[in-house]
């Protein structure tokens, strides 16, 4: 295991922040913390990192015991801090070079690394901006090659995108990606769900502190009791019709609203099959029809009862 | 009054700054306060008494005369107990002022002196002390009348000539102080207190203005006041007036301070015209300040720029340092702020003793000065705000 | 490793341009100032003269023509106003004239307040007087020795040699220049606020970036803390040596040892800023507020605006001087200007060694845990 976290707890005051909280993470993993903000996410990595006290529980990095003492540890640790992290009165290419000399000592490796690291982010035209020119989603991606110029085996990024342009996002969740095919384990939060169904192979969802559900994306949504939610874009539907796809079976909702009929599924087979053949049984004739699986909102929502989204 | 509301807010959250700048300005009172001790009455005329210290190598009626004659105008005290490191001794005193000045009066002395030779005595002084001059007259004195008995009459003794000269020098010239008007300001307390507020009312001034038109001045936020429905001379008077306000409770705080730590001269006419003084000087430091503060672009020039306009000002206007002592030149460069006519107009105010027209001219001419000189700023800062906005 | 970090932290300081202004462009701009202003104070050397009143009295001619004789032409002692003394008083009470001599024996010295021109004519009427009468005792006892007693009372003789206390040339502005830089020294702080926010991790992200590589805080904040002694000692170099130069203030001829008073003034200077940013959790503003104030109130308890101050204190509380970082500063320094021997010297030298190393090991003691209970 890469990560071991054993029986976490954290308070703050009286405030419980992390709650016995325990997981692993695999080698070569994506693993995805999402929770809505001020759930325990950035306190659980930062007790990761050693840098918080906590009040119980263990942490082990790399099969051994996380202290801040770990510099061994720590070395093969990249972090990307959810605050931009870069001193102001270096450049570019200093602040990456700045940090990864913190971790590599020789000057003509790290020379490659940086470059690399620069290429990597795509700031190639950009080495001698100070930060203050750098626009947001620039900033990121600088703040993302100071947390992993030097190659490190596990990557924690706490929530890389907050604030970034959709181009700039983009780039990154797709180095993260390219970064994690390199053989790099990655850790990242977020409370942004469509990125982290899109990236992570694991996902953990927190909530004050405490785990809602663990699993691949498809394994959280199988948690869940909802359905596919099928939409159909039709008109003038008689009260009768309406009330003909409410009574199908395993559905358990049908919104008719501006020509657009809504029916949530419950969890089961052949549910959109079953509308089709309704539909024509009915005579109704309609122009689009769509498909969705439940999203990691829902999955959210239906565990806690409120939503993940602000 | 949005726009009003928001600058008193803005202040509000800068105070702690500035609040560490009145609390200099408390404090530095405070300190000169009790170290100048207001005088206890002025009938009667009183030299400061330098502390001095005189080293006889003999031991005569003429070198006894010398110290009798000292101890008039100086506190003589004893070196004795201290023969075995005197060098150290003396400059440790004249380190810490504990003495000002040190005479040697060498072997010898009484016979040259009154068979007529030169010779002269060993003053240790600390340096440039004006106490010490003091000393060095009497001494001379005393010893050119000793000449001229000794012109007279070669064969006088030394007892005969130090009893004649004492009593010559027992008739000096007599000082009256009189107290013209006793409504006018007594010491000179209050005269340094207004003046030291110019340091502690500008440095605030600037601050908070700047404050307020960092945040007005942003462009971002210029954009959205512009693009709003309230006229831009609606939004300038509003910040002029909360500006005003600002200037006015400034005002009250400072002047507060200088009534309560020169009580004594809290309600004498003399302090109405101070207070007036201060306030003219207030409107030349808002226009002062209104114009810095669309020049500045942050906050870190912000408290810079405050720094070095406050003291750089002050200094060369006669804060700190008396406007007499300053040289001609540094007064015509400082003629050129308002603080140069501020402190002229106060060190005039502090020897006022009647209030009539005549004797108030002059000072109503500074006044006019100073409001001239916020006039200008205004007038600037407008021009260069004008000139921002084109530009942006 | 040590030097990787030590680089980079001489270059962000280097670049920090607050930092910068306060530690070397303010106290060089002050430093003007000072020049500007005191160049005179020392030495009032423009004699004025004084506006003086005299009743216009009868009885006393001599007196009056000596008077009119005293304030004619360009070097003139007096600018004379005759009249009545009903006249003579209303100009005192204007201020038109410092004083009001009403001639008698002895004459009279009428003022309103007490200063630097009365004094002058309190001593001008009391060598006239003296004079006067010595004459007329003399002429009477000695008539024959007339003549040479007039010759000798037109001559003044001097009887007075002035001695320096040291061997040194004594320039009292030196005080207000040594404060200054006691306070330049001081403002050292910042650079020690500006290093403790870089390596503590629950004052900013940085440093919090910091703490999870795999170097050890202590060494990052060593190397900061060198980097920071580099830059300001630099700083205070030149300032030393603007000073000299350009000012032409006289450090005497040990400059070596002004140069070790710096070094220890900015290690100094420094630690103060590391401990005060290390207690005070948050607000680089306040902090900053209160390194300036104990600044410039310690500097101003040094004598910097009113040297009397510092003699004062010596004198009544010399225990607050001598906790006084900015007085242990700058009494190094005059103490090697003023004294021959080094024994203040080092006594200040000790106490503000004393005083860096309480700072350092506070610092220490305050910073060395790498793990906080909340970021």
């Amino acid at each position: 295991m890469v990560v071991k976290v054993n029986q976490l707890v954290k308070r703050y005051g009286d405030l419980l922040a992390l709650d016995h909280l325990s997981f692993e993470v695999a080698e070569g993993e994506i693993f995805g913390l999402l929770g809505p903000n001020g759930s325990g996410k950035t306190t659980a990595i930062n007790c990761i990192l050693s840098l918080l006290k906590y009040d119980k529980g263990d942490v082990s990095v790399f099969g051994k015991p996380m202290t801040p003492e770990s510099n061994d540890l720590k070395r093969d640790i990249g972090i990307v801090m959810q605050e931009v992290a870069v001193f102001d009165e270096l450049t570019v290419y200093e602040n990456i070079d700045y940090f990864c000399g913190l971790y590599v000592p020789d000057k003509k490796a790290r020379k490659l690394l940086v470059e690399e690291a620069i290429q990597f982010v795509g700031l190639e035209d950009f080495k001698k901006f100070y930060p203050k020119k750098l626009s947001g989603g620039l900033l990121r991606r600088l703040n993302i090659a100071c947390g992993i110029a030097h190659k490190p085996k596990l990557i924690i990024l706490d929530e890389p995108t907050v604030a970034v342009d959709p181009q700039s996002r983009n780039k990154i969740l797709e180095g993260i990606v390219a970064l994690n095919k390199q053989g790099a384990t990655i850790i990242y939060t977020s409370h942004y769900m469509e990125e982290v169904e899109q990236i992570c192979s694991r996902i953990m969802i927190l909530d004050k502190g405490n785990i809602v559900a663990t699993g691949t994306k498809d394994a959280l949504k199988g948690m869940i009791s909802l359905g596919e939610k099928i939409t159909v874009e039709t008109f003038d539907l008689t009260t009768a019709q309406v009330d003909a796809m409410r009574s199908l079976p395993n559905i358990l909702e049908v919104i008719d609203q501006a020509g657009v009929l809504t029916i949530r599924s419950a969890k089961g087979k052949n549910n959109l099959e079953n509308v089709l053949e309704a539909l024509k049984r009915e005579h109704i004739s309609f122009g689009k029809i769509h498909s969705e699986l439940p999203t990691l909102n829902d999955v959210f929502l239906e565990i806690t009862g409120k939503e993940l989204r602000d | 009054m949005p726009v009003f509301k928001l600058c008193l807010k803005i202040i509000n959250k800068n105070k702690m700054v500035m609040m560490v700048y009145i609390l200099a300005f408390v404090m530095v009172s405070f300190i000169v306060r009790s170290f100048n001790k207001p005088s206890e009455g002025l009938t009667t005329y009183s030299d400061t008494k330098v502390s001095i210290a005189i080293i006889s190598e003999e031991d005569t009626p003429l070198t006894k005369g010398i110290e009798t004659a000292l101890s008039r105008i100086a506190e003589v005290k004893s070196l004795e107990g201290y023969e075995d490191n005197l060098k150290e001794t003396i400059q440790d005193a004249l380190y810490f002022r504990a003495l000002h000045m040190v005479i040697t009066i060498p072997e010898g002395f009484t016979d040259a002196i009154l068979a007529g030779e030169p010779m002269t005595i060993k003053a240790q002084s600390v340096p440039g002390s004006v106490e010490s001059m003091q000393v060095n007259l009497l001494i001379n004195q005393y010893l050119n009348l000793a000449r001229l008995y000794v012109t007279a009459d070669e064969a006088i003794g030394a007892d005969a000539l130090a009893s004649a000269i004492a009593s010559v020098m027992d008739q000096p010239a007599e000082v009256t102080i009189i107290n013209p008007n006793p409504d006018a300001v007594q010491g000179d307390l209050m005269p340094f207190f207004f003046n030291y507020l110019a340091y502690s009312y500008m440095f605030v001034m600037i601050l908070g203005v700047s404050s307020i038109m960092l945040v007005f001045n942003r462009k971002v936020i210029k954009w959205r006041n512009a693009c709003g429905p309230m006229p831009s001379l609606n939004m300038s008077a509003q910040l002029l007036l909360a500006i005003a306000v600002f200037a006015v409770v400034v005002w009250l705080i400072l002047v507060t301070l200088c009534l309560v730590f020169d009580s004594q001269n809290a309600f004498k006419t003399n302090t109405l015209y101070f207070m007036l003084n201060a306030a003219i000087f207030g409107i030349s430091v808002l226009g002062l300040s209104f114009l810095l503060a669309n020049l500045i672009k942050g906050k870190d020039a912000s408290s810079a720029v405050a720094n070095i306009i406050t003291l750089s000002t002050c200094f060369l206007s006669g804060v700190f340092v008396p406007q007499a002592f300053l040289g001609e030149g540094v007064l015509k460069v400082a003629s050129y702020f308002p603080t140069y006519w501020y402190v002229k107009a106060n060190t005039q105010i502090a020897v006022l003793t009647r209030f009539s027209f005549a004797s108030l001219k002059e000072i109503l001419g500074i006044f006019l000065i100073e409001l001239g000189f916020a006039a200008a700023f205004i007038i600037v800062s407008l021009a260069v705000g004008k000139r921002n906005q084109l530009r942006t | 490793m040590f030097a990787h970090i030590f680089f980079y932290r001489i270059k962000s300081l280097l670049r920090q341009r607050s930092l910068v202004f306060w530690t070397l462009i303010f106290p060089i701009a002050l430093a003007t100032f000072f020049k500007i202003s005191l160049g005179n104070v020392m030495q009032i050397d423009q004699f004025e003269p004084i506006d003086v009143a005299v009743v216009n009295n009868i009885a006393y001619p001599e007196f009056v023509e000596t008077m009119k004789g005293l304030s004619e032409g360009e070097d003139r002692m007096f600018t004379l106003i005759l009249g009545d003394e009903q006249m003579a008083l209303n100009a005192l009470k204007e201020g038109e004239v410092s004083g009001v001599i009403v001639p008698g024996e002895p004459p009279e010295l009428i003022v309103v307040k007490t200063g630097i021109k009365q004094s002058i004519l309190k001593n001008f009427l009391d060598q006239y007087a003296f004079n006067q009468s010595t004459i007329s005792t003399l002429a009477a006892q000695y008539p024959e020795s007339i003549p040479e007693l007039m010759a000798a009372m037109s001559t003044s003789q001097n009887y007075i040699m002035e001695t320096s206390v040291t061997d040194k040339p004594t320039d009292p502005s030196l005080v207000y220049f040594y404060a200054l830089i006691a306070m330049a020294c001081l403002y050292g702080s910042m650079y020690g606020i500006e290093e403790v926010n870089r390596v503590q991790a629950n004052l900013t992200t940085l440093a919090a970036r910091l703490n999870v590589s795999p170097v050890h805080k202590l060494k990052v904040f060593a190397a900061g803390l060198l980097a920071a002694i580099v830059i300001h000692y630099m700083g205070l170099l030149i300032l030393l040596g603007y000073m000299q130069f350009g000012l032409g203030v006289n450090f005497g001829d040990q400059f070596g040892y002004v140069a070790l008073i710096v070094l220890i003034g900015s290690i100094l200077g420094i630690s103060m800023g590391a401990v005060i940013s290390a207690l005070i959790k948050k607000g680089e503003g306040i902090k900053i507020a209160v390194v300036l104030l104990i600044s410039m109130l310690g500097s101003f308890m040094a004598g910097m605006m009113i040297a009397d101050i510092k003699y004062y204190i010596a004198q009544k509380m010399p225990i607050l001087g001598f906790i006084n970082p900015a007085n242990l500063l700058s009494d190094a320094l005059y103490a090697l200007y003023y004294y021959d021997t080094h024994t203040r010297l080092y006594q200040n030298l000790a106490g503000m060694s004393a005083f860096a190393l309480i700072f350092c090991t506070l610092t220490y003691l305050l910073i060395r845990g790498r793990k906080y209970a909340s970021l």
